[in-house]
């Protein structure tokens, strides 16, 4: 029986030994990272990597705080060989430890990207703090040091900022893709899939940009923008894709969630506005005498919402000639976004994935110069187009004048 | 009877024995001798003797005018006897007559009747004592509940008057089986207990455990059911109340036609009911007034509460110091904006804030009515704007400990919510030493005690552990009644016998919503 409280005792400190679990941190000693930003030193071999790190007496509503003596954010920045290097080393530049747990944005500069990322990622999986939910950009024509600095409107926070562009752009208008860590890693070990990710730019005047003067303006002299799509090829940054190859682009991915589409009227030079509301995209490989046959069918519905023409829209067939119209407007985006894949040689939609879904036997025949067969390959484009919905009235009231 | 060692008889002459018991009650000038002459030819003189104060005026002058009368009403003795002794027999057949009396035949038995509110009468020369109940004396009326209020329900509570609070119960259950058993407990105070249970519904192991326990008690004061409750719960290193208590006699009521043994005390309001189990204090008399659907939204309420009152302050100082990661970016940015500039790490701000809001709940209880007032208001502007503009605390912290001081309040038993309150303090010293972990094995050592104790046998978990479906209709939930009114009628088939029962329960419906 005395030997009872003593085990007791024993099991209570293996328990609360055993887990390894010590790591109190006051939030006072910490230092909340919102971004980091990775970018290359030209001609050498380190990297430059930039924290925004928040002021949270900045974002504070508190009375006490006041607010308005610094930014709401800072950027520490600093040169090292790896990204772990240079998170120690920043210790001498900020006066707290840096939280790694709430990054909300990757920004990856463009000289970068076009040199390689493939082992960029490593440490992101590795540490415990990094989140692979993290979202990526690549700054465009910017470093992303430049990218981090900007002070924005709205969001004190520009990473939430940069997110809140990228997730509304590309749920709205659908020329970006919302892609994490974990995405491009996905698709950097894939032989049948290369990455795209979406690109920022500064626009207007990054030096004034990163001063508090930027928010205190009603049109900021520099506004983060989310803008065209880098597409990558064995981790090494290609080309941008822009406008109709981004929209194809993201097409083909099946990421469209809603869109604008315009459309010329019939005769007039005038144009008419359609809110794409739902899009499915299906691509289907197949071989066939070596070179693969590329179909992609698209199944899309909208609304008519904008109308600067006299069109009859009481009338059924003049309805289904815009939907044939708007089916090949379709074809001719996807089309143009092949083809620009085509010509760099990089399958950027994962249509070697799909091969590898449904043919297994034939992808692995294929697969060593698969990026060769993509360059070649035959391409069918089908959409099927149906507007819904012309909104609150029919007739515009063009029409109705005498 | 421990007031002397030895037994001292009433044989003697009148005058003897009142100066003794004067000597006795050290002349306490509240005791009261009237004496009265019971016959005239010869003279038989009684004394009449009564605590003033204990008694009922009007019933004690019925008697005193009553026993001078009896003498010349009849004659029931027998012829042989003596004066006296016939003069005492009509008197006893009188005052029986007009109420309860019974024979003393000892001077402590005296001393003993008249502190207990009864009046004595002793006839010279006789050698024993008619002891005539006439309790009365001031008492308080029988007010609405303080401790455990309703919104729908009885509004009556017991007082401090036994004999009430019996009634109290025997008003709401007009039962033969109702049944009740006084003891006296305490050495030196005497104090009545009543114990009363449903006779064919308790177990009659648990009522001889009771009284067993009661009197193994060995209590010497007896003042409140608080003494009582220690000396007989099951186990004493606990937080958690394994006898419940209650000054409404709806719950009292209610319980003993479940089987349940209470336990009332003279000169307090609160009753006790035994066994009992962890979610009968999670119980409002409210529940079972309101519709169920009602019953069941309040009930899950005052558990997520308890929890909340348990845990959110140790929820808090993990998340902020050990889990940052969990909070989102958004509220932890806020957290740390809050946070800026505080000088304590989180967990000593979260005891000097819980350390402080108990400083005013308890000045609150102590202070006196009129300054109540002051209390709060001192307290909302010390606690809540001061020490946030102070930048000694942080807002964020003040939300945190007024929601947890508020869900506190909501547990309907307040003995169980200072558990709460108490074992808060230990998991908050735990959180703060190893975060998430730690408060899951503060909650696990926690869970198991409790399911380790009892309750005369009872475990305290019960019915959740161990868990026994049947009974769940009325813990969490408080299932509507008709499961309830056709476990009854099942008993009630098993014994009746009749054709015509046999036949309706052939043909009847078993659910009362489709009408009978």
């Amino acid at each position: 029986m005395k030997r009872k409280p003593i085990l007791l005792l024993w099991l209570l400190l293996i328990v609360v030994v055993l887990s390894g679990c010590w790591n109190s941190k006051e939030l006072s000693h910490l230092a909340i990272v919102s971004a980091i930003g990775v970018d290359k030193l030209p001609d050498t071999a380190h990297y430059r990597i930039s924290f925004q790190v928040v002021n949270p007496s900045e974002i504070s509503s508190d009375v006490q705080g006041g607010g308005g003596k610094t930014t709401a954010i800072t950027v520490f920045a600093d040169n090292g060989k790896t990204l772990f290097e240079v998170i120690r080393k920043a210790s001498r530049k900020a006066p707290r430890e840096l939280l790694f747990s709430h990054v909300k944005v990757l920004v990856i500069g463009e000289p970068l990207a076009r040199e390689g990322i493939t082992e960029l990622f490593d440490t992101f999986e590795r540490l415990n703090q990094t989140r692979l939910t993290t979202k990526v950009l690549v700054a465009r024509n910017a470093t992303a040091e430049t990218v981090l600095g900007v002070v924005t409107p709205m969001e004190e926070i520009p990473a939430d900022a940069m997110a809140g562009k990228l997730q509304f752009s590309a749920s709205l208008w659908s020329e970006n893709v919302e892609y994490t860590i974990d995405d491009i890693i996905r698709a950097l070990v894939s032989m049948g899939k290369e990455p795209v990710i979406s690109g920022v730019v500064i626009q207007g005047e990054p030096e004034r940009g990163a001063t508090q003067a930027n928010v205190r303006r009603t049109t900021p002299d520099a506004t983060i923008m989310m803008r065209g799509l880098a597409m990558f090829k064995e981790g090494k940054m290609q080309r941008w894709l822009d406008g109709v190859e981004a929209r194809g682009t993201v097409r083909l991915l099946d990421k469209v969630k809603s869109s604008a589409v315009e459309l010329e009227c019939a005769e007039e030079k005038n144009v008419l506005s359609i809110e794409l509301t739902r899009s499915k995209t299906s691509k289907k490989v197949s071989i066939h005498n070596g070179r693969p046959k590329l179909e992609v069918s698209i199944i899309q519905e909208g609304n008519l919402v904008e109308m600067k023409c006299a069109i009859d829209l009481t009338r059924m067939h003049e309805l289904m000639k815009l939907e044939k119209k708007w089916s090949q407007q379709t074809v001719k985006d996807v089309t143009a976004a092949i083809q620009a894949a085509r010509k760099q040689q990089v399958d950027i939609f994962g249509f070697g994935e799909s091969l590898n879904r449904s043919n297994n036997k034939e992808w692995k025949r294929v697969v060593k110069d698969w990026d060769a067969l993509f360059a070649q390959s035959e391409i069918q484009v089908k959409a099927d187009s149906f507007i819904r919905n012309t909104g609150n009235r029919i007739k515009s009231y063009m029409q109705q004048q005498p | 009877m421990r007031f002397t060692t030895e037994e001292s008889s009433l044989q003697g002459e009148l005058p003897a024995i009142m100066e003794q018991l004067k000597l006795k009650l050290g002349n306490s000038p509240d005791l009261i001798m009237r004496h009265i002459r019971i016959a005239s030819s010869p003279v038989v003189i009684a004394a009449v003797i009564y605590f003033e104060g204990l008694i009922d005026r009007q019933l004690v002058n019925d008697l005193v005018l009553c026993s001078s009368l009896s003498a010349s009403s009849g004659d029931a003795s027998p012829q042989d006897a003596s004066a006296q002794e016939r003069a005492y027999g009509l008197l006893f057949n009188h005052v029986s007559a007009r109420g309860e009396a019974s024979v003393v035949r000892t001077l402590d038995g005296v001393l003993e009747a008249v502190l207990s509110g009864c009046t004595v009468l002793i006839v010279d020369g006789i050698g024993e004592a008619i002891s005539c109940s006439t309790k009365g004396g001031e008492s308080r009326g029988i007010e609405e509940p303080t401790t455990q209020v309703v919104i729908r329900g009885p509004k009556d509570s017991f007082n401090e008057s036994l004999s009430t609070n019996i009634a109290l119960i025997r008003r709401r259950i007009k039962n033969p089986d109702l049944w009740l058993e006084k003891l006296k407990l305490g050495d030196k105070t005497r104090t009545d207990v009543a114990i009363m249970y449903m006779k064919h519904t308790v177990d009659d192991g648990l009522v001889e455990e009771v009284k067993r326990r009661l009197q193994r008690a060995n209590l010497s004061v007896v003042l409140e059911t608080g003494a009582i409750e220690e000396m007989i719960q099951d186990q004493t290193a606990t937080f958690f109340p394994t006898i419940y208590n209650t000054e409404r006699p709806d719950v009292i009521a209610a319980n003993l036609l479940e089987g349940c043994v209470a336990i009332l005390v003279d000169g307090t309001p609160f009753g006790l009911l035994a066994p009992t189990v962890f979610a009968q204090f999670f119980q409002s008399p409210d529940d079972y007034y309101y519709r169920f659907d009602v019953g069941i939204f309040l009930r899950i309420l005052r558990y997520t509460c308890y929890l909340i009152s348990l845990l959110l302050p140790s929820v808090y100082i993990a998340a902020i110091t050990f889990h940052q990661d969990m909070v989102p970016t958004t509220l932890l940015i806020s957290i740390a904006s809050a946070r800026e500039g505080i000088p304590f790490p989180a967990f000593i701000e979260a005891m000097l804030m819980e350390l402080s809001f108990e400083v005013l709940r308890e000045a609150g209880v102590r202070m006196p009515r009129a300054m109540g007032q002051a209390v709060s208001i001192v307290g909302a502007l010390v606690l809540g704007q001061a020490a946030v503009q102070a930048g000694i605390v942080s807002t964020a912290m003040v939300i945190v400990v007024s929601i947890t001081g508020i869900a506190s309040f909501s547990t309907p038993a307040y003995n169980v919510a200072i558990a709460a309150r108490l074992i808060r303090l230990f998991i908050m010293v735990l959180a703060a030493t190893l975060g998430f972990y730690g408060i899951l094995l503060g909650c696990i050592v926690l869970l198991a005690h409790m399911c380790s104790l009892q309750s005369f046998g009872v475990p305290y978990m019960a019915p959740f552990a161990p868990f026994r479906l049947i009974d769940q209709k009325d813990t969490i939930l408080r299932m509507p009644r008709w499961p309830f009114i056709k476990r009854d009628r099942k008993i009630y088939e098993e014994q009746a016998a009749e054709p015509w029962l046999q036949q309706q329960k052939r043909s009847g419906s078993s659910d009362p919503a489709k009408g009978e």
